[in-house]
């Protein structure tokens, strides 16, 4: 690993998604650089990694079960943005105050989501989204300063931030090919809220190895 | 590697076709492909991978009919995670029995290096190995075992070599165009390792994997007939462990569900069911209750994945 690298770097959290590769192999085609941690790795050990973002993965499990994969919470004080996908956003709201329960309400597959209140995640993307969901909790409370940008038809908060803490939450999967235009949203992520340079290329991977 | 030669479990499809071509190009003669009928296959396929491997590769290829065995092995079991299990373990045993007689054979042949064979290459894909295992630790859970991955046992005498592990099967598909591979390999649709054993509900036995093969046959020339077979990632028929009423001239009859399984998709990791023609959909159903015996009703899966997976097991 080079750790001098001067390169932007996203780190993934890895909570068991079947989609957390996904999320590697698509931050990978926008050309940034990306690494997968596992869930548990200490905020510290993250910042000093220096990475300009911080993906939280989804998971099979549900926050309040016992054993349920937790998240160092401190890593949400870093001033580094984070993306919560499904579990990750449920995480993020279950430990800055929110609430999240199991409704019956379940999405699978293929959605809308109607967007609002102007979210940079959205840009350029106009006030609908075809979504592709995988979810049976939700979010049913939003954590102090958090506010909605998005809702879909089984979900109220289907993608929500908090722009002064650069904490945002997306219950749909935009890593995976059937959300159309998720590229997209990760690319508001990456380059408007992270900052995050082109700079992860085949051709530097060659000449780094 | 030095002098050790390396057997690679082949299936004709993408996957273990580029393993092949890469690891070709990496230690030439010192590989062989092994090709096992597990009696699990589609209708002459045996015929058509071991045609078209020779077309397009010079490596040794095995053949071996082990149909029998696994036959006899799933009589009686209906669970869908004891299928894989068992096919994976006798996928191995066959390749250990197999590479003990390619010993014999070199050791006739001296023209062949004499090392033993020390690794099992497979075509092993990323979604096989998020599916089957958990990764580095990670909370993720079993979906499904694949058998080339959490089917295998626990003690066995070869070292793994999985040179496509990290790459999605798009992927796969990019690196088999580059190697110069052929269309009809590159983007064959996927077929599972387990075979037909995981697309028929229940137990399995001749009779019902005659009946699937017939309804498979007309899916695959139907799709290929309309032009529908490239466009879609995987079209195929299910054969469901439920009978019901049908009435044919007349008679009562009592018989075999069909389901249709046709779904589009990127990467395998998410996908969606086709929004075929009704003609096509119509043709295919009405061919197969009236050519395959023991079937009486035809259904249409519009389930996506998630919550469905692309397979029923």
């Amino acid at each position: 690993m080079t750790e001098a690298s001067t390169h932007s770097r996203v780190v993934i959290l890895d909570f068991g998604s079947q989609y957390t590769q996904v999320i590697a192999r698509r931050i990978r085609e926008c050309q940034v650089y990306s690494e997968i941690v596992r869930f548990d790795t200490p905020a510290a050990e993250i910042a000093a990694l220096k990475p300009n973002g911080i993906i939280l993965s989804g998971g099979p499990a549900s926050v309040y079960d016992k054993g349920a994969p937790q998240i160092d919470a401190e890593i949400f004080s870093l001033g580094i943005p984070v993306l919560g996908i499904c579990y990750g956003l449920m995480l993020m709201a279950h430990h800055l105050g929110g609430k999240v329960v199991f409704t019956g309400r379940r999405e699978y597959g293929a959605g809308m989501l109607h967007i609002n209140n102007g979210s940079e995640l959205f840009d350029g993307l106009g006030n609908q989204l075809e979504v592709w969901n995988s979810h049976g909790d939700e979010v049913t409370a939003l954590p102090k300063g958090f506010r909605v940008v998005g809702t879909t038809e089984g979900c109220d908060f289907a993608a929500v931030e908090d722009r002064q803490r650069k904490v945002y939450g997306l219950q749909f999967h935009p890593e995976v090919a059937h959300t159309p235009r998720g590229r997209e949203v990760l690319q508001n992520f990456l380059f408007r809220i992270c900052q995050c340079a082109m700079d992860w290329t085949m051709g530097s991977f060659i000449e780094e190895a | 590697m030095g002098d050790q030669k390396l057997v690679l479990g082949l299936s004709g499809g993408v996957d273990s076709s580029v393993t092949a071509a890469l690891l070709h190009k990496a230690v030439g003669d010192q590989l062989t492909c092994i090709f096992v009928n597990n009696g699990l296959l589609r209708a002459r396929e045996e015929e058509v991978v071991q045609r078209v491997f020779g077309e397009n590769f010079h490596v040794r290829l095995k053949y071996v009919d082990a149909s029998e065995r696994f036959l006899a092995l799933l009589k009686g079991v209906t669970d869908p995670e004891t299928k894989r299990k068992l096919i994976g373990n006798e996928f191995i045993k066959v390749f250990q029995h197999a590479t003990e007689e390619l010993l014999e054979q070199d050791r006739q042949n001296k023209a062949r290096k004499h090392g033993g064979y020390k690794f099992l290459a497979q075509g092993t894909l990323y979604p096989d190995v998020i599916e089957s295992v958990s990764i580095g630790g990670n909370p993720a859970q079993v979906i499904k075992t694949h058998h080339n991955v959490g089917g295998l046992p626990e003690k066995m005498h070869f070292e793994l070599v999985e040179p496509v592990r990290q790459l999605f099967k798009d992927e796969v598909r990019q690196v088999g165009r580059q190697l110069g591979l052929p269309k009809e390999i590159v983007y064959r649709q996927p077929f599972p390792g387990p075979g037909l054993a995981v697309r028929i509900l229940g137990e399995v036995t001749p009779e019902r994997l005659s009946i699937l093969r017939e309804a498979d046959t007309i899916v695959q020339s139907e799709m290929e007939a309309a032009d529908w077979y490239y466009k879609v990632w995987q079209s195929f028929a299910v054969l469901l462990p439920v009978q019901s009423v049908g009435v044919m001239g007349d008679q009562r009859t009592y018989e075999n569900t069909v389901v249709l399984r046709i779904v589009e998709s990127q990467d395998g990791m998410t996908a969606d069911w086709v929004r075929l023609p009704y003609e096509l959909l119509a043709r295919i159903s009405s061919r197969i209750s009236n050519e395959v015996k023991g079937v009486n009703r035809v259904c249409y899966d519009i389930s996506s994945k998630p919550p469905s997976t692309i397979e029923w097991e």
